[in-house]
């Protein structure tokens, strides 16, 4: 993510605004399976583990959770734009968590009705 | 609860670091974040494949109830998408913010890395605002739309933090549906994220 500008400053050099476009797409599509492909390794391997009892697993995410929430703090910090941007974000995310509990919601009704 | 604050007391110190410019900004260039991301899909990966236990709990489950997780996340994301005419956030900012389904550490994180800081705030926000309100909500849900609808506001909260309130307003019967929602809703974060992600 932190080396886009390099990446675009490169495809300027080789020409063009498509070439950036591309050159955004490929990176972006790159880092969704390198984090899919860590998911599914990572599945295998407790498959594989699921006869022993490991229950450190969950402290190394905990752990992991912490220090990735303390570096998004840092860049939510460092960043202006959102510090001072940060009422409007907060109203948008709410609207979200709204309407999405509420759609959840009337899926659940739905449900309910026919259990019932 | 406690957990939710000490996580949230991580990210508000990185904040004032950050606010204050304490924190080194040549830091956020190594890419270091990523390597730590990577090493938490693989430990998120390794606890899902390494559930037997919990999932033999689920065969005595009614089988309607089985798509109680199915109906949370098309609701939450038909839900979602109004917000799409409401902002000038595009579908796929708005699906990829509703997908972490109230996981606000995992899914903030994730949005960030793919789509950019401004939107893995709106996500971490979003997804705090879902868990509190799924709390709060909690016994007037059960009054006006039923047993399910206090699980399916809690999202993939349902098997830890939102799990002590559907317990008290549902009722004990619902305590192992509850906890089926939240695994099978827990480990769709990460991909449902990923897809909305990649939607243009």
């Amino acid at each position: 993510m932190h080396l886009a500008p390099i990446k675009e400053f490169e495809a300027c050099l080789t020409g063009g605004r498509v070439n950036i476009i591309l050159t955004n797409i490929i990176s972006h599509t790159n880092l969704m399976y390198t984090v899919l492909l860590f998911i599914i390794l990572g599945i295998f391997t407790g498959f594989l583990f699921r006869n022993q009892k490991i229950t450190f697993v969950n402290k190394v995410i905990t752990v992991l959770i912490w220090l990735l929430l303390f570096l998004l703090g840092a860049e939510v910090g460092l960043n202006d734009q959102v510090v001072t941007n940060f009422h409007v974000l907060g109203f948008e995310a709410f609207l979200i968590a709204l309407f999405a509990t509420f759609g959840s919601v009337i899926g659940a009704w739905l449900l309910w009705r026919k259990v019932k | 609860m406690k957990a939710s604050l000490i996580i949230l007391s991580f990210f508000a110190v990185g904040l004032l670091l950050g606010i204050y410019r304490i924190f080194p900004v040549q830091w956020l260039e190594y890419e270091f974040s990523f390597y730590v991301l990577c090493a938490l899909m693989f430990s998120v990966g390794f606890s899902i494949g390494h559930q037997p236990q919990t999932v033999k709990q689920f065969k005595t489950i009614p089988i309607r109830i089985v798509f109680l997780p199915l109906t949370t996340i098309v609701g939450t994301l038909a839900g979602a998408f109004v917000v799409v005419f409401l902002t000038n956030h595009s579908a796929s900012d708005v699906l990829a913010v509703a997908s972490g389904m109230g996981y606000y550490s995992l899914s903030s994180i994730l949005i960030t890395q793919y789509k950019g800081i401004e939107l893995g705030t709106i996500a971490l926000l979003a997804n705090i605002f879902r868990e509190v309100l799924a709390l709060l909500l909690a016994p007037f849900l059960v009054k006006y739309f039923g047993k399910l609808a206090p699980i399916a506001a809690g999202g993939a909260t349902t098997m830890d933090t939102t799990f002590p309130g559907i317990v008290r307003y549902s009722g004990k019967e619902f305590s192992i549906v509850s906890i089926y929602h939240g695994f099978i809703t827990d480990l769709s974060v990460p991909f449902l994220v990923t897809l909305s992600c990649s939607l243009l």
